[in-house]
């Protein structure tokens, strides 16, 4: 099966300092890969490098980004808006912000399909009122008046799949999906998010920092340190038997893996800025179980489940 | 085991920009032993970070009572409620909002001490700041310099130069990254245990909850719906609402897959709550009784075993 999204050795920087440095992933059709690690580590610039809305300063280093097959990097800006929103749909963590106050819900969404498949105003309603009945938000065609602030916090991210959803993407981009929502709301819209893959055959990529999301929602999971993919397989074993010396160490930590009141198997340090990751592993620092051979930058290897470690968990 | 804080009938209300009312808190009871932690649990809305500062009087809560070694705080005057707070104190999510920029980390450690007139602030600061696990110079430097995980091991020095007997924490560890988060709740376990203080651990992520508390009260729509041991409201929650919220939180990698209770709806109102259970609306078990009458927060027979839990599913025990 071709992947819908392939990434090929992708380098970013923020002037001299490496941002991402040599991420390489595909997502085939239907397919959910979830991208994560912790704060800074690179994985909310991935979305954007993808969408080509790099701020200002940031710049692709090295690297090409395939969607369909095609390079986005050789794109025209024309032809990268008629991708965006369209055969590629976004999703950030905070709806209110991405939503325009002003205008009601149904003008919204309609207006997606105005710009990208030139309907008129009338049949753009009408299929906005169907992909509010699709994403599971009740009596859809009396939904279309509201404006954002009217709405909850899950509701508006429901609003903001049915926009992402209008023109049928082939890839979804979901950031952080529901780092704003509360926990039954957040099972709600990922239980959502995973049917909707799977009845579009739509690829789907998820950035998140939550270990326990990725496990239940993904096929297959990328863990960043710093800028790299320093382990990546199918997201049940990564998890499970995680073979990154980081990657256990972030299991360990986790509360709900270590009994009740006792001391929990903290990671020393922070992770370091960008520009001062060293020539090596960037994690060794923090390792309880550095070798000397962590001086040197080890490469990504394996067979399905690939870790990036000199003297990986066994 | 004696106790430290008990909270009667506590209710707070505010009114909002229509004219409404907005019931934060209603009817709120629960005791604190010294040197427990009460976990509370609960999703935006429910009211548990008005709890925390209505315990504090950081509010003005409309009606209960917040007995602090069996003396009312609200009803304190000024003079005596600043000295009262020198027990009690408070650490919030964000420390970055809460800790001036311009003023130097001694300057913001030592603010406590100066303001209650305790002497040696100087040696005082020091000794905290080793207590947090920050280096001795830190006190030199500004909270920019710091990243978020140290920022909160200052605000947890500023809570705790008083020796309070009583900690609220808001949301300690949420806006921390995994591996950060784990060294923070380190600490704080490790300060209670050293210092003997009693804590309300305000957080929505379960798991944080269940490893810090020994007791834990679930809130829905400003009230209790559910208080007991720790283990037993997450081994075996009686409340539906409990039940959905513990089922919704996404399993540890590589733990067992289990059944999920998908919550149908959003919260109500809360300026205009459903008579009955609020809960009822959304409750798989509701039955006809749930939509007239308020079930109370009662000691009820669940199973084998007695828990105080408000819902008609349960009879009193």
């Amino acid at each position: 099966m071709t992947a819908v999204l392939q990434v090929d050795g992708l380098g970013l920087a923020a002037g001299s300092a490496a941002l991402v440095e040599d991420v390489s992933f595909s997502i085939a059709p239907g397919e959910m890969l979830a991208l994560v690690g912790e704060s800074g580590c690179g994985k909310s610039v991935m979305a954007l490098a993808i969408m080509r809305l790099l701020a200002p300063g940031i710049s692709r280093t090295a690297g090409r980004i395939l969607f369909d097959g095609v390079d986005l990097g050789r794109l025209d800006d024309e032809a990268m808006r008629r991708l965006r929103g369209n055969r590629i749909g976004m999703i950030f963590q905070e709806p209110m912000t991405s939503l325009n106050p002003v205008f009601s819900v149904g003008e919204q969404i309609a207006e997606v399909l105005r710009i990208h498949r030139a309907m008129s105003a009338r049949a753009a309603l009408a299929r906005a009122a169907e992909l509010l009945d699709l994403v599971g938000l009740p009596t859809p065609a009396a939904q279309l008046g509201r404006y954002p602030h009217q709405m909850s916090g899950g509701q508006r991210q429901r609003v903001m799949i049915a926009i992402a959803l209008a023109c049928e993407p082939r890839l979804l981009i979901a950031d952080e999906p529901t780092t704003a929502l509360d926990v039954t709301v957040q099972a709600q819209i990922l239980t959502l998010i995973d049917r909707l893959r799977r009845q579009l055959d739509m690829a789907c990529l998820l950035i998140t920092h939550d270990l326990g999301v990725v496990a239940e929602f993904c096929d297959r999971a990328a863990v960043m340190y710093a800028g790299r993919i320093v382990e990546t397989g199918p997201a049940e074993a990564v998890f499970a038997r995680p073979r990154h010396r980081y990657t256990d160490a972030l299991v360990r930590t986790m509360p709900a893996r270590n009994p009740p009141g006792e001391v929990l198997p903290a990671i020393a340090g922070q992770v370091p800025a960008p520009g001062a990751r060293g020539d090596g592993c960037s994690f060794a620092p923090r390792c309880g179980a550095a070798v000397p051979a962590c001086a040197g930058r080890p490469r990504l290897a394996g067979d399905g489940h690939l870790v990036a470690c000199w003297d990986p968990v066994s | 085991m004696s106790v430290l804080l008990e909270v009667r009938g506590l209710t707070q209300y505010y009114r909002t920009q229509s004219g409404g009312i907005l019931r934060a808190l209603e009817d709120v009871s629960f005791s604190l032993a010294a040197g427990e932690v009460l976990g509370i649990v609960g999703e935006s809305g429910c009211g548990k970070s008005t709890l925390g500062r209505a315990v504090l009087r950081l509010t003005e809560p409309n009606a209960g009572e917040v007995l602090f070694e069996g003396e009312d705080v609200l009803k304190l005057s000024r003079a005596a409620l600043r000295h009262r707070r020198r027990d009690m104190q408070i650490v919030f999510q964000d420390p970055f909002g809460a800790l001036n920029p311009r003023h130097k980390v001694s300057t913001l450690i030592g603010e406590p001490l100066t303001i209650h007139g305790v002497a040696g602030v100087a040696a005082r600061v020091a000794e905290l700041l080793d207590l947090v696990g920050l280096p001795a110079d830190s006190g030199r430097r500004f909270i920019h310099e710091f990243s978020g995980g140290q920022r909160q091991r200052i605000a947890i020095a500023r809570a705790l130069a008083l020796s309070p007997k009583l900690l609220v924490a808001d949301e300690p560890v949420s806006a921390l990254d995994v591996s950060i988060q784990s060294q923070i709740i380190n600490l704080i376990a490790e300060l209670k245990a050293r210092m003997g203080l009693a804590m309300l651990f305000i957080s929505h992520d379960l798991s944080v909850v269940r490893h810090v508390s020994q007791r834990i009260a679930v809130m829905y729509l400003g009230r209790i719906v559910e208080i007991g041991a720790a283990g037993e409201v997450f081994e075996r929650p009686a409340h539906p609402y409990t039940q959905a919220l513990l089922s919704a939180v996404p399993r540890a990698p590589g733990g067992a897959v289990r059944e999920r209770i998908l919550l149908e709806g959003d919260l109500p109102d809360p300026t205009n709550p459903p008579p009955g259970c609020a809960f009822h609306g959304r409750c798989v078990h509701a039955m006809a009784v749930c939509s007239q009458v308020r079930p109370g927060l009662v000691a009820r027979r669940v199973g084998d075993g007695v828990r105080e839990t408000a819902c008609h599913l349960y009879e009193g025990a």
